[in-house]
């Protein structure tokens, strides 16, 4: 793949994934940002906003195998990653044979991943990190493009198990699902008894993904973007001279080294898809909201008032502007 | 390797018109501020000029507003963008870090950076800088520049409530120039100057000379003029004491007034010689005067004794140049007050009260006035002079002897030695006691006018105004006579030293006093037209 069709080969998917979803289209174009940038997204929006809709979509035109995992509090690891079972072969002997579990796809779909317990959620640590399972004495490599997308529905908090810090920080992206508009929701009520019946175009495979994603890596990016992006990390850290007030007022815990990697992987697929050849501060801009705002924990004073993070995003882009 | 060399130098190609464009604004910008710092700097020095006088304020405002435009160029210059902040520039208005990107990995030969050269270039030859970098003016700074230019022309339009003392002091100030040229030419005539006067003698008037002109030069105001003009002036006067006694060592001790010989004293000289507005001219015709008495009265002139009087005369033309510089100045300022007739001190009313019927001088003729009289009655000898003493508020005068009297005034100022001519057979003296409120006397003396120094006949007071010596004790010369007392109580508060007296109110008086004195032929015959004329043009204005 030349570098110039890059930016096409994007612009057709994307166009094919908006022929089912109608509206979205930054969460589409954010969802494709971080599967090129080969990291994970966790998806946060009332259900029936067409997340699953999306990934399934997103696995079509690409031809993705796609798997669904619906977590719920008595969902186990082995449930997940799989486990091995004793099998009795044609002459009589038997054997542990592994049986693969769901994580075993190139798209994962861990719906409403909050309701499983923490033993269960940290089944999927090594998979979206290392892209491996290790189940007993044996390692397994997950098969490429391995991406995990993976859903929570922000009011039910009863009877959920809200992610682990640790966790959090394996998404690359964490993306607010909107409520559709007026227009928007016309469309999706016209369309949904005949959107199963809608064949979609393959624009892409997998093997293509992964050579987009090797270009990606090679775009270059200027010093003082670099800094730029430094500079927010720390300024998203209450106790550093960068810290804007707001930061200093209302954070518990700033961004870790990998949200400014994900921000800088990101920001480098979305000049690609731009057409451009180098970072730019305007890709710096609009992705530190998706890969910083479940990287910066609120205090309790935070909390209490209503925060939202991404307005404290917004004074540290004012307060790194100027170098 | 070849195509990063050729790769940069196309960039910089391409930038080099929007880098002149940036330049252009840059240094719009910073004259802008400099500008506005000068104007704000001239407003705020106007303002002061409104309440303190401040002479040559304009053109003080003038200089700060080209010497903040040079420093905002300076500092443009310093700090114009080069070819690195041109592209970032250049980055932020549209090229998104395209052309600093190229530039910072300008060596990298991968197919990923090539390909962003290559679009940074293509993107570069698009722009249209003109779009991207309009002029524009900063917003903040231009409405601050309006607001400056609004106070500085109000401040222009608003008469200035220290005009008036503004225009006395410029003309002071021309004054002094003109009278330091007239010194240095004096001081030029007296070192050319070989008689008989010794090395040190010489060397230290043209020293005092010096001094003066480099005080002059340096003064900023009347009242330190006046001082300098004081202190050279009495530093001369000592010399022609000092040459005085060595020329006559024993007239002094007989009682025999050194008038009667061939030297005069010298201020008696400065008033019978024929005065001149001008020292050289002045000098020649006292010279001349006094050769005359040489041989009239003595009739054995002999080389030595013409050379002393020579130097005596020289060293008495300088005094004398001093204390027309002085009146000048004086009469510069037109409305003098006490603090310039305190900086004036003793010395400035030595030609004070004898001046003052030349009308030169309106707060020493006030000083003079006030205070108390001092006559003294003695026989002497004709050509005989009377001196008075005036400082702050004293006035000492003698009177004639018997038989003929001689009239005349002179204001000791408390150092100085009077000197009066009259026609007179009668000798007559009178020293002035310069202390402030007490009474003067006179006895009857010697009627030069000096102080008899030799048989420490005079007193010494504290004089805190006396100027440049901290108000240390001085000699005042002369000492208290038996003369009658007379005490004046001043009713007219304008006559009280410390007040500012208005133009119109004492230009008549000193337009009488100037025609009185033509009438005493205290002026030279010579000069009689031209006084007149001057205090005709002062009574038109």
């Amino acid at each position: 793949m030349n570098i110039e069709d890059f930016a096409v080969r994007v612009k057709d998917i994307e166009s094919e994934i908006a022929r089912v979803m109608v509206g979205q289209k930054e969460i589409i174009r954010h969802t494709l940002i971080c599967l090129l940038a080969g990291g994970n997204v966790l998806l946060e929006g009332v259900p029936g906003l067409g997340k699953t809709m999306l990934v399934k979509t997103i696995s079509q035109v690409l031809s993705l195998e796609f798997k669904r995992i619906q977590f719920t509090p008595d969902l186990m690891p082995a449930d997940i990653v799989g486990t091995s079972i004793i099998s009795e072969e044609a002459d009589g002997k038997r054997t542990f044979q592994f049986q693969a579990g769901p994580i075993f796809a190139n798209l994962v779909l861990a719906d409403e991943i909050n309701r499983a317990t923490p033993k269960t959620q940290s089944a999927l640590l090594e998979a979206m990190q290392e892209k491996t399972v290790t189940v007993g004495p044996r390692t397994r490599e997950l098969p490429r493009p391995f991406f995990v997308l993976a859903t929570q529905n922000p009011l039910e908090m009863e009877g959920t198990y809200p992610l682990p810090e640790a966790q959090m920080d394996r998404f690359l992206f964490k993306l607010l699902v909107r409520f559709p508009d007026e227009n928007e929701l016309g469309s999706i009520i016209g369309m949904s008894s005949t959107s199963d019946l809608l064949e979609l175009s393959k624009i892409s495979d997998a093997t293509e993904l992964l050579t987009m994603r090797s270009l990606v890596q090679e775009v270059p990016v200027a010093e003082r973007v670099n800094r730029r992006v430094v500079h927010m990390i720390l300024a998203s850290h209450p106790d550093h001279s960068l810290a804007p007030e707001k930061v200093r007022k209302y954070v518990r815990y700033g961004a870790s080294p990998r949200g400014g990697q994900a921000l800088l992987a990101g920001s480098k697929v979305r000049a690609l898809m731009e057409g451009r050849y180098n970072v730019a501060f305007e890709d710096i801009e609009e992705l530190a909201y998706p890969s910083l705002r479940h990287r910066i924990l609120l205090n309790f004073e935070g909390e209490a008032e209503g925060i939202a993070v991404d307005d404290i995003i917004a004074d540290i882009l004012e307060a790194t502007a100027n170098g | 390797m070849k195509s990063a060399v050729e790769d940069r130098m196309a960039i910089s190609k391409l930038l080099l018109p929007v880098r002149r464009r940036i330049m252009a604004q840059h240094y719009l910008e910073y004259l802008l501020r400099g500008l506005l710092a000068g104007l704000a700097l001239s407003v705020a020095f106007l303002i002061i000029s409104f309440i303190v006088p401040w002479l040559e304020v304009g053109q003080i405002c003038l200089q700060t507003v080209l010497a903040a435009m040079l420093l905002a160029l300076l500092l443009a210059w310093g700090s114009q963008p080069d070819l690195w902040q041109t592209a970032c520039l250049v980055d932020n208005r549209g090229l998104k870090e395209r052309v600093s990107t190229a530039l910072e990995l300008i060596d990298q030969e991968s197919a990923m950076a090539l390909r962003q050269r290559q679009d940074a270039l293509e993107q570069l030859r698009a722009y249209d800088w003109r779009i991207h970098f309009p002029w524009t003016l900063p917003r903040f700074e231009t409405r601050l520049l309006g607001a400056a230019i609004l106070a500085l022309a109000l401040l222009c339009l608003l008469p200035n409530p220290q005009q008036e003392q503004i225009d006395r002091q410029l003309a002071i100030n021309q004054e002094i120039k003109q009278q330091e040229k007239k010194i240095a030419a004096l001081k030029k005539e007296l070192q050319k100057k070989e008689q008989a006067v010794s090395d040190t003698q010489r060397q230290e008037a043209v020293k005092a000379l010096q001094e003066l002109q480099e005080s002059l030069g340096q003064s900023s105001g009347l009242k330190t003029a006046l001082q300098s003009l004081a202190l050279a002036e009495e530093k001369l006067a000592a010399l022609n004491e000092a040459e005085l006694q060595r020329v006559e060592p024993g007239a002094a001790k007989s009682g025999v007034s050194p008038h009667d010989g061939k030297l005069a004293p010298l201020n008696e000289r400065s008033n019978t010689a024929p005065k001149n507005a001008d020292g050289d001219a002045n000098s020649e015709q006292a010279r001349t005067s006094k050769a005359a008495g040489e041989v009239s009265n003595s009739g054995r002139p002999s080389s030595n004794t013409q050379s002393n009087s020579a130097v005596l005369a020289d060293l008495q033309r300088a005094v004398q140049g001093i204390g027309d510089a002085r009146m000048a100045l004086l009469g510069a300022a037109s409305s003098p007050n006490a603090q310039l007739a305190a900086a004036s001190g003793g010395r400035a009313g030595t030609g004070s009260d004898a001046r003052s019927n030349q009308g030169a001088s309106d707060g020493t003729n006030a000083t003079a006035a006030s205070g108390m009289e001092g006559n003294s009655d003695s026989p002497g000898s004709p050509g005989g002079s009377n001196s008075s003493g005036s400082v702050a508020g004293q006035q000492g005068t003698g009177n004639a002897g018997s038989g003929n009297s001689g009239s005349g005034n002179q204001a000791a100022g408390g150092n100085n030695p009077g000197s009066g001519s009259g026609p007179g057979a009668g000798q007559g003296s009178g020293n002035g006691d310069g202390s402030s409120g007490q009474e003067s006397e006179s006895t009857p003396m010697p009627g030069s006018g000096f102080p008899d120094m030799k048989s420490k006949a005079y007193e010494k007071i504290y004089d805190p105004e006396r100027p440049g010596l901290n108000g240390e004790s001085s000699v005042v010369r002369g000492k208290a006579g038996n003369g009658p007392q007379q005490n004046v109580e001043i009713d007219d508060p304008a006559l009280m030293p410390g007040l500012l007296r208005p133009y119109q109110e004492v230009i008549g008086r000193y337009s009488q006093a100037a025609r009185e004195s033509l009438g005493r032929s205290s002026v030279p015959a010579g000069m009689n037209e031209v006084v007149k004329d001057y205090f005709s043009s002062l009574e038109e204005e």
